[in-house]
């Protein structure tokens, strides 16, 4: 039965060779089949392969540093943050429980659910990384990197993170991520974009250019080596703001506990020295994402901490229009200096009174006195009986640059308003004073006092020097005004400091110049004003102050003006008078 | 055991013995390669299958100096033993879906099972010559081939059990089982695949029966089948011409109604893979992927290949189970449509040695033992690599002497021990 010695009969043998037949034609197929991928459809899979691999990185460029005048302090730099990313297609391992990722997620406040919700949510490429916890602990990334073996799901992706000085924010303005419009415009998802201030104004400046570089890619998206093909990132172009870091951060510490603006201006070329407003809000946190609570926070904070004062702030100037009043009385040949009213303390227009500020009232009062001792009275009377209207009154404020836009070059300015015409008589009393309808920016007077400052033209006011680019004048009232006249309107202004109600605005060794101004706020108490500049006869610095809520001019906004003068004179000598060592 | 002085020593196929270990040793290097980088780089692979090699030539070594014939005693024992170990093995618990391991993936009990199928098959064949175109021969060799091929794909392990039909098949086909049950295997087959995807592919649920009715009908409807076919037999020797259309389309009715249990059965992964497999861009990311990257390294590949160790869709990590299931399209991407070929070559000698075995065997038993341990080899070839080109279904068969795992490179050595130990024997 083990042995069979017939001879194997030939219909085996010949089952055996169809077999081994039918054997060699499947090979013959696999072959057809090689040579059709292998040789006619190589480029295509090539191609193929090549896109698996081979991976466009976007080389995102620094932005732009902004320093300030000196160029030695930073106001807006960058550094490094770290995101961390999964890649969705490898997100599976999430799943499960790890001891160590569940550490990790833990110290970072995430939860796995949460992490899975934010992959399932992706709209990208399932191979490209989804960030799911923005700007984490640099101990914790470092850690990442070196173990990142052990979690070959986790990515840390390094990125340029703008850092904010906290100085002069609403001129520095903040970046934040962009909006779908931006997106429209060529922007990337993840890209970030000024969205206010000199980021704004001057994002194609700051941005730089995009670089690229190939880089190859293993299946879980890890970068395993970068090929050569690459384009440099070109970094964006730093700018040196006129703001004078010192100055500001003085100002800023004056204004610490109160609403309020500060503007210093150099006459000479329209610099903008200081442009503080409190209160202000910390620009870093929209730099990652701003999260719904701190949003809400900022936009229903009553005291509108995003609104930049000083360029979007609109209030009645108070008494400081009585510049315009007076050079509009003077120039139009309607009031001669010499020309003199009693004050009482209080006008009368039919059933009205109309109140001096100062109760048992000034006596007789002469242009020079009315401006130095900002007596209401005095200037009742020129617009009451010396026909001093409103359409004259706005002739000359337009003159002086108020009631339009000066174009500085930080985004969101207001134009303010100047009345053209009235209907009662009670309109050009109240507005000789400036009360009533006016309402004007504080950069406006901090530019209506560089005319003046300058005796009679300005330059426009700005925070970046471009290369190449000269100051503008602005305004220009030389030709309109005589300068006899300029030179009585501003010799009073150096008395309201030496002798009239701002003697806190004065320093022992310059002659410093200004006018205060309370302006009637119908929701509470009065915002104190004051403008000024020195020194009197070379002036290097124009300032306009504004406190919210105060009351008078004189007391509450005068001194704070001493005081940058003071920082502004005295700063770099050592024998500092009282004023400038006050805090 | 071993009678020295009936040995001719020419007998010995040495040259089939070293296509085999040619084609282990390139194993080897595509294993280095397939395991040399990327997050789960391994630079130990190759050793440790290095050390499996070792172990497989030892055990061809017994395999080939046994007298094979003593194999035809223990057959029977064996299959029933086997038979009761791979039922035990479904008790155990699941490891990652599937129960194919015994001792945490040490030993693969599947791989020595279809060898102790073809012996026994072998015996069955061999004792029935005769009287082998008579039903009950194939109804009996029938129930020895499904009892192995459900316990297999129980485990669930489809691409195991599917490579058992082809063994069957080509051991019927040399131990003279009618070509009328033949062709009822066949065409049932053909039928019951292209309609189990056409299910899969429109979603009917039938999973409301349980899967041991489904199961029960699959028999069912084979049994239909068969005592048709018994029927037909008996009747086509008047040559009615017209009895073979009818024959065909109870082959074809009875295959769907298969089909339609059978998409009952498989896993919801099984039936992904199966459309995968008509259409790879149905689901890219899914059980499409394995299909798109494979395809991708080969094609890539070109005429030269991009060189050993160079393969971008393998170093990367792209082509996934590169140095076990996908050990093939390494091969393709790194040496090229010239090291792809060559490698089939390696298979083509490889198998034209073991038929040869077959052709010049002493007996019929050792003549179905070769050709159903080369129809074994042959099945695992074409369904590997007609995997990784994508002409058939992801069934997971690795690809003989080449793919990483001790189990196949073990049972395959002894199988070439056994071709070798068939032909040594002639006198």
């Amino acid at each position: 039965m083990f042995r069979n010695h017939e001879i194997r009969d030939n219909l085996i043998r010949n089952k055996i060779r169809f077999i081994l037949i039918l054997v060699t034609l499947g090979f013959g197929v696999l072959t057809l089949r090689l040579a059709h991928l292998q040789i006619i459809k190589t480029e295509y899979y090539t191609n193929l392969s090549e896109g698996n691999r081979i991976r466009p990185v976007r080389l995102i460029p620094p932005r732009g540093v902004l320093y300030d005048r000196t160029g030695k302090e930073p106001l807006a730099d960058n550094e490094t943050a770290f995101d961390l990313c999964v890649v969705p297609d490898e997100a599976k391992p999430l799943e499960n429980p790890d001891p160590l990722r569940m550490k990790i997620f833990n110290q970072l406040d995430l939860k796995s659910e949460q992490v899975m919700e934010k992959v399932k949510n992706s709209h990208g490429p399932a191979f490209e990384t989804v960030v799911i916890k923005e700007n984490i602990d640099k101990e914790v990334a470092a850690y990442l990197a070196e173990n990142g073996i052990e979690m070959p799901e986790l990515i840390i992706q390094p990125r340029p993170k703008r850092r904010y000085s906290g100085l002069a924010t609403h001129v520095i303005g903040y970046t934040a991520p962009v909006s779908d419009k931006d997106i429209e415009n060529g922007y990337d998802i993840n890209d970030m974009i000024g969205k206010s201030g000199i980021e704004a104004e001057y994002e194609d400046y700051l941005k730089g250019d995009l670089g690229w570089k190939m880089a190859e890619v293993n299946a879980f998206g890890h970068i395993v080596r970068d090929l050569p093909l690459s384009v440099m990132a070109e970094p964006g172009q730093g700018l040196n703001l006129t703001i004078d870091a010192g100055l500001q951060r003085k100002a800023e510490e004056l204004l610490a506990d109160k609403t309020g603006t500060i503007i210093a201006v150099d006459p000479r070329n329209g610099e903008i020295l200081v442009m503080a407003s409190k209160p202000d809000f910390n620009p870093n946190i929209f730099s990652g994402n701003c999260s719904p609570d701190e949003w809400r926070e900022l936009i229903s904070n009553k005291d509108n901490p995003l609104l930049n004062r000083a360029v979007m702030g609109e209030y009645p100037p108070g008494s400081t229009f009585k510049i315009v009043t007076a050079t509009a009385a003077l120039q139009s040949g309607k009031v001669n200096e010499n020309i003199s009213y009693n004050c009482k303390g209080s006008f009368r227009l039919g059933k009205w009174r109309f109140k001096c500020h100062k109760r048992g009232g000034h006596g007789n009062v002469s242009m020079h006195r009315g401006i130095v001792e900002s007596c209401n009275v005095y200037f009742y009377n020129l617009a009451y009986n010396r026909g001093i209207d409103v359409p004259l009154m706005h002739k000359y404020a337009d003159m002086f640059g108020l009631g339009k836009k000066t174009g500085i070059d930080i985004s969101g300015e207001k134009a303010g308003y100047i009345p053209k015409t009235s209907k009662y008589t009670g309109d050009k009393i109240n507005m000789c004073i400036g009360q009533g309808q006016l309402l004007v920016t504080p950069l406006q007077l901090a530019n209506m006092i560089s005319v003046m400052a300058n005796r009679g033209y300005s330059y426009k006011p700005h925070v970046v020097n471009l290369p190449g680019t000269k100051p503008e004048i602005l305004v220009d009232i030389r030709g309109k005004v005589s300068p006899r006249n300029i030179e009585i309107v501003r010799n009073a202004l150096k008395y309201v400091v030496e002798r009239g109600y701002s003697k806190q605005a004065n320093l022992p060794d310059y002659h410093t110049a200004g006018k205060t101004g309370t302006a009637q706020n119908p929701h509470g108490d009065d915002h104190a004003w004051f403008i000024g500049f020195g020194p009197y006869d070379n002036p290097e610095i124009a300032l306009a102050v504004l406190i919210e809520n105060t009351g008078l001019g004189s007391q509450n906004a005068a001194p704070v003006a001493g005081q940058i003068f003071a920082e502004y004179f005295y700063r770099d000598k050592e024998d500092k008078p009282l004023i400038a060592k006050q805090q | 055991m071993l009678n020295s002085k009936r040995i001719k020593v020419k007998d010995f196929d040495g040259f089939l013995l070293a296509v085999a270990i040619v084609i282990s040793l390139f194993g080897l290097l595509t294993i280095f390669s397939a395991a040399h980088s990327g997050p789960m780089s391994n630079n130990k692979l190759w050793i440790a299958q290095a050390i499996r090699l070792g172990i497989a030539l030892v055990a061809m070594f017994v395999a080939l100096i046994i007298e094979y014939r003593i194999l035809y005693g223990f057959s029977y024992i064996i299959y029933v033993i086997w038979a009761v170990l791979l039922a035990i093995l479904l008790t155990f618990p699941e490891q990652s879906g599937v129960r194919r391991w015994f001792m945490k993936g040490a030993i693969q009990p599947s791989e020595l099972a279809k060898i102790i199928l073809i012996i026994t098959l072998a015996r069955f064949l061999s004792d029935k010559k005769h009287v082998a175109d008579q039903f009950r021969i194939f109804a009996g060799a029938m129930v020895i081939v499904m009892v192995y091929t459900i316990l297999i794909f129980m485990q669930p392990a489809l691409g195991y059990a599917l490579t058992l039909i082809p063994i069957a098949l080509s051991m019927f086909y040399i131990g003279g089982i009618s070509s009328t049950y033949l062709l009822l295997l066949i065409i049932p087959g053909f039928v019951a695949s292209s309609a189990t995807i056409i299910i899969c592919h429109k979603g009917w649920d039938i999973t409301a029966t349980s899967s041991l009715i489904k199961i029960a009908l699959v028999s069912f409807g084979y049994g239909v089948l068969s005592l048709f076919a018994y029927y037909m037999i008996s009747k086509t020797r008047t040559r009615n011409g017209k009895k073979w259309v009818k024959f065909v389309s109870i082959c074809i009715f009875a295959g769907f109604l298969m089909a339609l249990a059978g998409t009952g059965i498989l896993k919801d992964y099984q039936k992904a893979r199966l459309l995968a497999f008509v259409n790879p861009d149905f689901d890219p990311k899914g059980a499409g992927y394995q299909i798109i990257q494979s395809k991708i390294a080969i094609g890539a590949g070109g005429i030269f290949g991009q060189g050993y160790l160079k393969g971008t869709q393998n170093r990367l990590d792209f082509l996934p189970a590169q140095h076990t299931d996908f050990v093939f399209s390494v091969v393709a991407e790194e040496w090229g449509f010239v090291g792809a070929v060559f490698l089939m070559f390696l298979f083509l000698t490889l198998i034209t040695r073991c038929l040869k075995a077959a052709y010049k065997a002493d007996d019929d038993f050792g003549a179905l033992l070769a050709t159903g341990i080369t129809a074994m080899i042959i099945t695992q070839v074409f369904m590997n690599i007609g995997m990784t080109v994508g002409m058939m279904p992801i069934t997971g068969v690795p690809l003989p002497l080449m793919s990483y795992g001790g189990s196949s490179l073990v049972a395959t050595f002894i199988s070439v021990g056994l071709i070798l130990n068939v032909r040594l024997k002639r006198q």
